[in-house]
């Protein structure tokens, strides 16, 4: 077999895996409304903060942290505002502590910044099978923007907050988001969060769902012998949509 | 005419699917990808009446994403951290077969973005090298090029790989 007939096999079968939504306009239009009523918020923000922009977006200028900004991305209000899940909902000290956690994120050119620390605001945390998991809202700045993201955090169960590290971000926008983590070599987990009213489910063979109008589904898995194709979605007013997340399968010799 | 009664509506539903599964093939992460498609129609529909009257209103839609998605993994590069299948497999494993092409989609991942997204277009889109230099703004030279190179790229991985195995099943280094 030619590697380009190999190729076309492996990209024909990782795309066909992907699940579609029944009427992707639906999805579409109602994100291109948000973002084009951000875009002309920014518009204004921007034009009334022109003359300062050059000075402080090259870093020459210091930007307090309650100073106005410019969004480059809107946040999702159902999600952000729903209470904390998981099992240490209640530990109000844990979550405390996973404030100070998230790290400044160095693009090629631009620093971007956290925020301000208080304004990190846990989302879920909880143990699922032999690890810790926690997602949570975090800002972050370069200059004059700001780039509002959901950041999924784990780490060995019962981890203190400075033993959790980072495993990936989404835009804030995301109704929810998804951690899916397998192994090869041993159980691995999922979790799905979304906002309180809706009902998060685990599609693996057997799909496992959360309680209905939870926003959240917590699962452990069996081992997988290949990366496997699994997603989680919400389903909010009959209407279920697929939600985006942070991937991983591992396996060792 | 309201203004979901132009087509675009429909051509939002016909591509979205196709645009989709090229964008997780070229960024290798399902909630970028859709980010990705939803950014390039945004793109689009702001010139719909203009590419509507185009003769490949689709052909526009890729080029869009394309150039988006390189300027996007600028970006995003610290945006995140997918943990890759480990590059080794055993010669002996039921699954060598699985693994082997495990190992060509991670050696995919790695190459820079312009050459993924040839390849992408030539061998998921089946797109003539025209047509792909069409939608990524360059020579059919440079694609017939940037294909070679990718193609050698992935057999130098695969071939570097399936070395270690037979390295380390003479060594007998695994149980």
């Amino acid at each position: 077999m030619t590697i380009e007939t190999e190729l076309r096999d492996e990209m024909n079968d990782r795309a066909a895996a992907i699940t579609l939504p029944d009427d992707p306009w639906l999805g579409f239009h109602h994100r291109e409304v948000r973002h084009r009523r951000h875009r002309r918020a920014r518009i204004g923000v921007a034009a009334a903060a022109l003359a300062g922009i050059v000075g402080v977006q090259s870093g020459l200028l210091p930007v307090p942290g309650w100073a106005p900004t410019v969004a480059v991305a809107s946040a999702d209000d159902a999600l952000i505002n729903s209470p904390v899940r998981g099992s240490l909902a209640a530990d109000t000290a844990w979550q405390e502590g996973l404030r100070a956690v998230p790290e400044d994120k160095q693009d090629p050119t631009e620093l971007w910044r956290v925020v301000d620390r208080d304004t990190v605001r846990v989302l879920y945390a909880g143990d699922v099978g032999d690890r810790r998991v926690a997602l949570a809202y975090v800002s972050y700045r370069f200059g004059l923007l700001t780039d509002p993201q959901i950041v999924w955090f784990d780490g060995p169960r019962g981890a203190t907050p400075q033993q959790m590290s980072e495993r990936g971000n989404l835009d804030a926008a995301r109704q929810g988001a998804s951690l899916i983590d397998t192994s090869a070599d041993g159980p691995g987990i999922a979790v799905v969060v979304g906002p309180q009213g809706s009902t998060a489910t685990i599609g693996t063979g057997t799909p496992v769902t959360g309680v209905p109008g939870s926003g959240l589904a917590e699962a452990v898995l069996a081992p997988q012998a290949a990366e496997p194709t699994i997603t989680g979605t919400l389903t909010s007013d009959g209407r279920t949509v697929t939600v985006p997340g942070t991937t991983g399968w591992t396996t060792t010799e | 005419m309201r203004p979901d009664d132009d087509g675009f509506p429909e051509f939002v539903r016909q591509q979205w699917g196709p645009l989709l599964r090229s964008a997780y093939l070229l960024t290798g992460d399902r909630s970028h990808a859709e980010d990705l498609v939803q950014a390039a129609l945004e793109k689009t529909h702001r010139k719909w009446r203009k590419v509507a009257a185009m003769d490949a209103p689709t052909a526009y839609v890729y080029r869009v994403m394309v150039n988006t998605a390189t300027s996007w993994r600028r970006r995003r590069s610290w945006g995140e951290i997918p943990q890759l299948p480990a590059d080794t497999a055993r010669a002996d494993d039921p699954y060598e077969q699985i693994e082997h092409r495990q190992q060509l989609y991670a050696a995919l991942r790695k190459l820079p973005p312009k050459m993924r997204a040839v390849l992408v277009l030539r061998y998921f889109q089946d797109m003539s090298e025209a047509d792909t230099a069409d939608i990524m703004g360059c020579s059919v030279g440079s694609v017939k090029s940037q294909a070679s190179r990718g193609l050698q790229r992935l057999r130098d991985h695969l071939d570097t790989t399936d070395l270690r195995f037979t390295a380390d099943n003479l060594l007998g280094s695994r149980p």
